[in-house]
């Protein structure tokens, strides 16, 4: 089996299985910086059941588990959804649930192992993505896999007692190409 | 302020949409794909009044199963003539912010009632909605709701580059946002009824 395209230096993005990784899934929402991190709606504890029928019935999402090649452990999720099949692009949402994993690369290298996915095999033009003003390790890390600012929605959210930004992002396929020869 | 009716303006109502006689007017408004864009998550193009009932049903039930989408018809009220629509497609309660969608399709009703129809819209998120923020997305090659946008006081945050392809070519999605405040500091977007 050739599964180099989805294999990058640090991690490979396998196929998530909904009745094996439900589990994992609300184990990592236990940490509340991760669900706040991932997104916008109130962190929740959502039983496994929940997840499972919540992956089942949404097709369009290409959901991938993030695994180390060192010891094939699963240390969270990157997803593609939202196509647009006529102006070819969607929406990238990316996280880290085991938190010992954050700030060493391991994000970064799974983005890059998706994008190339997004440009050379489902042939997008343009993959998007947005993050919270709060969220500069994210930020950092798409800003080296090649995405451009394109704006911010001012005071977006309201979380933790303040309003935040949020920041839009996008990469283009030529843009990806130039930096990927 | 509580005696001032939400639903009407000078020229102008806002109702509820009635699935099946406004869908015969909508769907002829969707051989215009500037005006389809987005009513469906599919390819863009024109609608029967049957898809366009369904739609404007399936919108309707969520408003019911899921409280936090609200939609609207525009009615002129010389003639109690359809318009166009306001949408409320996505309301974000805990952050207190929603997305709006206003919707005509004849170019000289939205150059006549446009400002008069967001404004109405505006001051429903604002005033009885009580959002902090309004966002509207828009495809860059719709000027004349820029223009609209524009003179309501929002501001654009985000471009998102090639986002639509229309005409045989790329166009961008801007971002415009206005904020409780700033609508409020732009006493001439008050619509009186």
């Amino acid at each position: 089996m050739n599964d180099t395209l989805f294999t990058g230096s640090q991690v490979r993005l396998a196929v998530f299985d909904p009745e094996k990784d439900a589990e994992l899934w609300t184990s990592w929402n236990r940490d509340s910086e991760y669900s706040r991190l991932l997104g916008d709606a109130p962190a929740y504890q959502w039983t496994p059941k929940q997840i499972k029928a919540w992956m089942e019935k949404e097709k369009d999402v290409y959901l991938f588990v993030i695994r180390t090649l060192a010891d094939d452990r699963a240390i969270g999720m990157i997803d593609l959804s939202g196509f647009d099949w006529v102006a070819r692009h969607a929406w990238v949402g990316i996280g880290l649930g085991e938190r010992e994993f954050w700030g060493k690369g391991y994000g970064t290298d799974a983005m890059r192992v998706l994008l190339r996915y997004a440009f050379q095999e489902l042939n997008l033009n343009r993959v998007n993505l947005n993050v919270f003003e709060y969220n500069e390790r994210a930020a950092k890390s798409y800003l080296k896999c090649g995405f451009v600012v394109e704006g911010r929605t001012r005071q977006a959210m309201l979380r933790d007692g303040r309003r935040w930004d949020v920041i839009f992002m996008g990469i283009l396929k030529s843009e990806w190409e130039a930096a990927n020869p | 302020m509580i005696s001032s009716q939400l639903f009407e303006s000078p020229s102008l109502r806002m109702t509820y949409i009635d699935p099946e006689a406004d869908a015969k007017v909508e769907a002829g408004w969707t051989y215009d794909l500037d005006y389809a864009q987005g009513l469906t998550e599919m390819p863009v193009r024109p609608l029967g009044a049957l898809a366009v009932q369904k739609l404007h049903e399936e919108e309707q039930k969520h408003v019911e199963e899921r409280g936090n989408q609200y939609y609207f018809a525009i009615r002129l009220k010389e003639g109690d003539r359809l318009a166009g629509f306001v949408r409320f497609p996505q309301v974000f309660w805990v952050h207190s912010s929603a997305w709006l969608r206003l919707s005509i399709a004849d170019p000289a009703i939205l150059a006549r009632f446009g400002a008069e129809a967001l404004g109405m819209a505006l001051r429903y998120g604002f005033r009885e909605m009580n959002l902090y923020r309004i966002e509207t997305v828009v495809p860059e090659y719709q000027q004349d709701m820029i223009g609209l946008l524009e003179d309501a006081g929002y501001l654009m945050e985000v471009r998102r580059r090639q986002v639509f392809y229309r005409n045989g070519r790329y166009y961008d999605a801007l971002h415009f946002g206005l904020l409780q405040t700033e609508w409020q500091a732009g006493a001439a977007v008050e619509v009186m009824a």
